[in-house]
């Protein structure tokens, strides 16, 4: 005999244990999920520095293991970025899958960057901004002409990005949604945006942990919804971190967290 | 929850296309600029995974994230105006009698559902299986496949970040209508998802219907 199929009941008593689940898990994020990365980096762990000038774009590969702090000393408002597995950059970040994952758009410590292939690209394993929007940002030309006037000098991120993937033989439709970090995007209860002013403190840095190859780009253009009309340099650097552990908090959070993991292994097993 | 809803008074009759979309099955066409489209949810509670590209150039696409930004709310209902990567208007929301749809969470698939729902999930149909069949009929793939809107999807984004899909609030014969605004390509996976309550936990048909300009 066969086993019973799944009822709708089934399934519905199934998704709101594991909705329930997740609302504790996030209740108790991030500070229930420290890392304990160094606050400054010795000269010896900084594989690579550099600093992004307002509206300029890097990009570049971080193995995995390896970390990139983003650090905004100026307190620009909103860093965009990119992420693509570099063994198949078909593999992208996704950020619809990482929220609704996740059970939460405040994407912070000890949560995860996903693909749109159900696993781990980036283990986010610090941030003391604690604001990063994966759900908004017009980056393009025509949204910043809108907003301020017709300027041909005005970098966008849109455009950055597609130099930024060109520059690995990529196209636009490689350029997919992007998350900003430093972005206090916050919603009311109508579903309203609000700019959360004084939310990006100068000094302000986040650490994300490669979790496989990738491939990163990231654009230094203000947010759209922010209201700061120029960015301000922001300093990266690569650093020798460890690949992620067995015991990982970024991977023992929650249920989710650990099959995204499993995902992972099984697919860099196959290399 | 920030509902405008609006009725419409095109007439089925006068259509030049009116089609029922099985459930869990793929769906796409041409709406010309000034058509309207209309995507009916026939038992209420449905799921309709949708994306729009420029007809004849398939790298510019609807942006979920742009269209949010520019709107400054977090849903799509009438008065919404779909932007593409460019941030060139691709189609208006005309009508809409159901309300909120979501456009943050993306849609289901195989590899997603094994990390939110287990292993076990891994060979129940999902959208972005639609959505791949669909796109290679355009010589489109994967990478052509971004955020999308969730018609008739309820994903409430809370003031501290919370994101869920709950129970969909449309009724049977609720619908959504959109006027094209440039020629653009509508694609729709008509969603196959169970294990959440995007579909009421029972997939169930659509209707699209198209009309002309000047109807």
């Amino acid at each position: 005999m066969s086993p019973k199929e799944p009822t709708p009941d089934d399934y519905r008593q199934r998704y709101f244990a594991l909705k329930s689940q997740a609302q504790k898990a996030n209740a108790a994020c991030p500070s229930a999920r420290p890392i304990g990365n160094p606050k400054t980096l010795a000269a010896e762990q900084v594989a690579f520095e550099d600093v992004i000038p307002p509206g300029w774009y890097w990009t570049g590969r971080i193995a995995r293991g390896q970390s990139l702090r983003l650090i905004n000393e100026q307190a620009t408002q909103g860093v965009a970025g990119l992420f693509w597995n570099a063994r198949d950059t078909s593999e992208r970040f996704n950020p619809g899958d990482t929220v609704k994952v996740q059970w939460t758009a405040r994407i912070s410590r000890g949560h995860l960057l996903l693909s749109d292939m159900g696993r781990v690209i980036v283990s986010i394993t610090e941030d003391t901004c604690g604001y990063n929007d994966l759900i908004t940002n017009a980056t393009t030309r025509a949204a910043f002409t809108r907003k301020y006037g017709n300027d041909v000098y005005r970098r966008n991120s849109h455009e950055n990005f597609i130099l930024a993937a060109g520059k690995h033989g990529m196209t636009v439709r490689d350029v997919g949604p992007c998350v900003s970090f430093f972005a206090p995007v916050v919603t009311d209860d109508a579903g309203h945006f609000a700019w959360k002013d004084d939310a990006v403190q100068p000094g302000a840095y986040i650490d994300l942990r490669a979790e496989m190859d990738l491939i990163v780009a990231l654009s230094n253009c203000p947010h759209f919804l922010s209201p700061a009309r120029e960015a301000q340099p922001v300093r990266f650097q690569i650093w020798k971190s460890s690949a992620v552990a067995a015991d990982d908090p970024c991977r023992t959070a929650t249920g989710e967290a650990e099959r995204a993991f499993e995902n992972t292994d099984t697919y860099l097993a196959q290399y | 929850m920030s509902n405008k809803l609006s009725t419409s008074v095109l007439d089925p009759a006068k259509a030049i296309y009116d089609q029922v979309v099985p459930s869990r099955s793929p769906w796409s066409g041409l709406v010309r600029k000034g058509q309207c489209i209309r995507i009916v949810d026939l038992e209420g509670q449905q799921a309709v995974d949708t994306l729009f590209y420029c007809a004849g150039k398939p790298d510019e696409c609807y942006s979920a994230q742009d269209t949010l930004a520019e709107q400054g709310s977090a849903y799509v209902t009438t008065g919404t105006k779909l932007l593409s990567n460019e941030g060139r208007l691709m189609a208006t929301v005309v009508a809409d009698t159901s309300g909120d749809h979501d456009t943050s969470a993306g849609a289901c698939s195989c590899e997603a559902n094994t990390v939110r729902f287990g292993q076990q999930t891994r060979y129940m149909h999902a959208c972005r299986e639609n959505f791949l069949v669909e796109l290679t009929k355009y010589a489109m793939n994967k990478r052509d496949i971004v955020s999308n809107i969730n018609f008739f999807m309820n994903v409430p984004v809370l003031p501290n970040g919370e994101l869920a899909i709950v129970d969909g609030m449309s009724k049977p014969g609720d619908y959504v209508e959109l006027r094209a605004e440039m020629d653009v390509m509508c694609l729709i996976s008509n969603c196959p998802q169970v294990n959440n309550p995007c579909n009421g936990f029972n997939p169930t048909p659509i209707r699209v219907l198209i009309w002309d300009a000047a109807t």
